[in-house]
């Protein structure tokens, strides 16, 4: 299995174009009574080829700063560029085609359609960008091969094991060949072997397709196999470590 | 037609929902199916009664008569319709025409002895009405013979209502006083041949019939009051009625040509009424059938939050996913609706063939066999009934699809 | 006898009222003595045969004409004469009054209110006796083109009237009806006879009257007396049951038509 192009993990993050800049994000939820401050500030240059883990425990402000950076939810104050155009600005119809053509999301609960199989889950992403039948096909064998399904891709969701469904997830994240992976805890519902093999998949396709990874997880065992590690406490980035880091404007 | 596949998936996913949704789908169209049936059914009777009970399809009638109001009650008392056989003959020639039956209508005093009452006397050619298939409905003795009676021997049917009120039946013999077109009076004897209902209260106890000569004795005259024409198929009214118009244009004096319908005012009121009791049922059907499915949808929506989220995170825009959730109740409408028809077919093949009894309508003096007369047009219009109400009943769950922030949903457990 | 009362009292307070000129007020007496003598129907005499003309004026059909037979107040017998009439006859015995027709063997009871012709009842072409079935409730005195006038405000006072009253107009200077005008229980003005032409003799007798139907928009309708002659009657010719005499009625006329 190896990719015709060259990994495009940048070997000089300063001289790679970033694909995210972050500045400033904040973001507060009223739950009940009770006002939480997800992001508190948060600033944030991702380069293109990156693979990057955001780490730090439940309720660190993972999943808001994943939900604002995949133009899920928008920020109270701060501003999210992705390759130079801010996401803040989009139409809801840009919205939905960056949402449609430029990210691809993996979920910790894999959020697979349960009516659809494997195959027709990772199909959906072409059909609705309205690709031809032939075009579809050739890239969702080429997407269930690449995480390693291509002989279960008739299966309904319910009859696929976690780990096969998390593959299904990561193919219909990739199949129309994003720019950015957000994966959010994908391995917080598998075992630690299946997780080892999904972490496994993420790395080798960052490596094969130059695709940027942005991985949020607590899990000890994805954070020691990343290049760069962002931790995050209580919604501030208190550290960045790793090739690529950036030091002087990533912490604060 | 991914979407469509999508959403009928979705239904399958919880099937005693589903199948709840399509019982009340289907109950809905049954209820209209049959309602419409029982209506229709209604209409054709009451038209098939009124056209046969004696005032045909169509009737020509000096133009004169009828400058006042159309209605047979608004005949005058003098028949003013002279050298009709010609033109009777011609009527008849033409195609689609049973018969054309002259008719003379007056009102009299019948007494029998010291009793006596105000009629309503219409002399018909029994003959004639027997061709364009009107119907006497006899009481008790015997109808009318068709040949003219000689003088002397003239035969009278009364009104059932109207013989208990003199006390006759039949074989007796009964006196009419009636108005000579010359505007004297003159009486004659009339023996009572039966007794017939009209199947309405009110001219049961004021109707009499003879034989055309009688009153042409009685009143001393040719003319008559018009000719009522007798059709083979009472669809073909407005061609026949048109053609005849052609050929009477122009011709003095001049004659109207009146349909079945003008002359029966009594069935436009009947139908507006029976049409309001349809819309009143229709809508509530529809209301129901729209609030308990659009409940289910929305609690099938309510599960699926999630679900929605995801796809509208993975690109899905959200006149997409309203498409799922509006094609969702759309395959509900289209499914319900048909196993409701094929029900529905069912159902009134049985009740068509229980020959249910149902007590008489108000006015009306005998029972009515209960049937229902569907016309093929309503399995359709019922299918689009329902595809109406389940995208009207979609409306509350696509808004709310439609309106969910990608996060919250995406959150929601 | 409480109903006669009242009509007493209110006969007495309008006669204390102050009359509208130029309406003067009459005595009994004298009320009484005009009633009398312009009371034609009782002054006409005792048994006679009369040819009528009744034509509804500007109407279809046309005139009619019949023949009146009577004898005494009691029995009048009227014979349709037009060419299809033949064998026609209305009978009037006291009050009640007989159809009888060739088509029907038996008589038929009619109302005597029945219109023969236009607006012309039966009672109309037979003469209203104002005397003998009327009270007068009030007398006075009017003017009409120049003329005085004497009005009795009739009312009924037999079962035979038609009417329940009758606003009688008579010119004074000739003792002759001028009109009568019958009134509906309700006070409804139900139809107007005017008096137009007179037969002069001993016994005077309308020759000519106008009928005007109020409740019709004013249909009139015209009754000439044509002839009329004084003559015994054969009593058979009112006979109910027994038609022979009538029949011979026929054959005379149509040996004298032929």
């Amino acid at each position: 299995m190896s990719e015709p192009h060259a990994p495009r993990r940048p070997l000089d993050p300063e001289s790679a174009p970033p694909i995210f800049e972050a500045s400033g994000l904040r973001k507060r939820y009223r739950l009940g009574a009770f006002t939480i401050e997800a992001l508190r500030g948060v600033d944030l240059v991702v380069t293109r080829g990156e693979f990057v883990v955001v780490a730090g425990p439940s309720g660190c402000g993972k999943t808001t700063l994943f939900n604002l950076l995949g133009a899920l939810d928008g920020p109270d104050s701060g501003s999210v560029l992705f390759e130079g155009s801010d996401l803040g600005r989009q139409t809801s119809g840009e919205r939905t085609l960056f949402l449609r053509r430029k990210v691809g999301f993996v979920f910790q609960s894999f959020n697979l359609i349960p009516v659809l199989t494997a195959y027709e889950n990772v199909e959906y992403p072409l059909r609705i960008d309205g690709l031809g039948r032939a075009e579809r096909r050739r890239r969702t064998e080429e997407a269930l091969a690449s995480v390693g399904l291509a002989g279960r891709m008739h299966q309904r969701p319910d009859q696929l094991s976690g780990g096969e469904r998390q593959r299904v997830a990561l193919a219909r994240g990739l199949v129309h060949d994003p720019r950015v992976i957000l994966a959010d805890e994908p391995t917080a519902n598998l075992d630690s072997t299946t997780g080892a093999e999904i972490v496994d998949l993420l790395a080798r396709t960052n490596t094969e397709r130059g695709t940027t990874f942005l991985i949020a997880t607590h899990d000890p065992a994805v954070i020691e196999r990343s290049p760069r590690r962002i931790r995050l406490l209580d919604g501030r980035v208190i550290a960045d470590e790793g090739a690529g880091a950036r030091r002087p404007g990533g912490v604060r | 037609m991914k979407f469509a596949v999508i959403a009928l998936r979705n239904l399958a996913r919880n099937r005693r929902r589903t199948l709840l949704s399509l019982l009340i789908v289907a109950a809905g169209t049954i209820g209209t199916l049959l309602t419409a049936g029982f209506i229709r059914f209604s209409f054709e009777g009451l038209r098939e009664a009124i056209i046969h009970g004696g005032i045909g399809q169509l009737e020509v009638v000096p133009r004169s008569d009828v400058a006042g109001g159309e209605s047979s009650a608004e005949r005058p008392g003098i028949p003013g319709m002279q050298d009709w056989q010609e033109l009777r003959n011609g009527i008849e020639a033409m195609p689609h025409v049973l018969a054309a039956g002259a008719i003379v209508q007056f009102t009299g005093m019948l007494s029998k002895g010291e009793r006596s009452a105000a009629v309503i006397a219409v002399a018909n050619e029994p003959g004639r009405e027997r061709r364009m298939r009107f119907e006497v409905k006899l009481r008790g003795g015997t109808g009318l013979p068709d040949a003219p009676p000689s003088d002397g021997e003239d035969a009278i049917l009364l009104g059932t209502v109207l013989a208990r009120s003199l006390g006759a039946e039949a074989g007796d013999l009964l006196t009419l006083l009636g108005i000579t077109t010359d505007g004297t009076l003159n009486a004659l004897d009339l023996r009572v041949a039966g007794l017939i209902t009209t199947g309405l209260q009110d001219l049961d106890s004021r109707i009499v019939k003879m034989h055309l000569a009688s009153a042409q004795r009685l009143l001393g005259t040719q003319n008559i009051t018009s000719l009522v024409i007798g059709l083979d198929d009472t669809a073909r009214t407005p061609e026949v009625q048109a053609e005849l118009d052609r050929r009477l244009r122009g011709r003095e004096p001049s004659l109207a040509i009146v349909d079945w319908k003008t002359r029966a005012p009594f069935y436009g009121q009947v139908e507006s009424l029976y049409l309001g009791i349809f819309w009143f049922l229709g809508s509530v059907i529809f209301v129901l059938v729209c609030l308990s499915t659009s409940n289910t949808l929305m609690m099938s929506v309510m599960e699926r939050v999630r679900e929605i989220g995801t796809l509208l995170a993975i690109g899905t825009s959200r006149a997409q996913v309203a498409a799922i959730i509006l094609l969702e109740a759309l395959w509900l409408g289209l499914l319900g609706a048909l196993a409701g028809d094929l029900l529905g077919i069912a159902l009134v093949a049985a009740i068509n063939g229980l020959g249910i009894q149902m007590p008489p309508p108000p006015g009306a003096t005998g029972g009515i066999e209960l049937r229902l007369a569907t016309a093929p047009g309503d399995f359709a219009a019922t299918v689009a009934l329902m595809l109406v109400i389940l995208g009207i009943a979609a409306a509350v769950p696509v808004g709310m699809s439609v309106r969910l922030r990608i996060a919250d949903a995406l959150r929601h457990v | 006898m409480f109903s006669g009362r009242l009509s007493a009292a209110i006969v007495a307070v309008l006669a204390l009222m102050p009359a509208p000129a130029p309406a003067a007020v009459i005595t009994p007496e004298a009320a009484a003595d005009i009633l009398r003598k312009s009371d034609v129907a009782s002054l006409a005499p005792e048994s006679f045969r009369a040819r009528l003309r009744i034509d509804a004026l500007h109407q279809r059909p046309g005139p009619m004409d019949i023949e009146v037979w009577r004898s005494g107040d009691a029995k009048s017998l009227v014979r349709f004469l037009g060419p299809n009439e033949t064998g026609k006859y209305l009978l009037r015995l006291d009050d009640v009054v007989w159809f009888l027709a060739p088509g029907a063997r038996k008589p038929i009871k009619m109302s005597p209110a029945r219109r023969l012709r236009g607006s012309a009842s039966i009672d109309d072409v037979l003469g209203i006796r104002y005397g003998r079935d009327y009270g007068i409730e009030r007398a006075t005195e009017t003017e009409e083109a120049g003329e005085p006038l004497v009005v009795l405000d009739l009312a009924a006072r037999s079962k035979r009237a038609p009417y329940p009253k009758i606003r009688y107009f008579v010119r004074r200077a000739t003792e002759r009806p001028v009109r009568a005008e019958y009134l509906l229980p309700s006070g409804k003005t139900s139809s107007v006879v005017e008096f137009l032409e007179w037969r002069e003799g001993a016994r005077p007798v309308a020759r000519r009257l106008v009928i005007t139907d109020r409740l019709r928009s004013g249909l009139r309708t015209e009754v000439t007396l044509l002839e009329m002659e004084e003559r015994q009657i054969p009593d058979g010719l009112f006979d109910l049951a027994d038609p022979t005499e009538r029949s011979r009625l026929e054959e005379r006329s149509s040996e004298a038509g032929g």
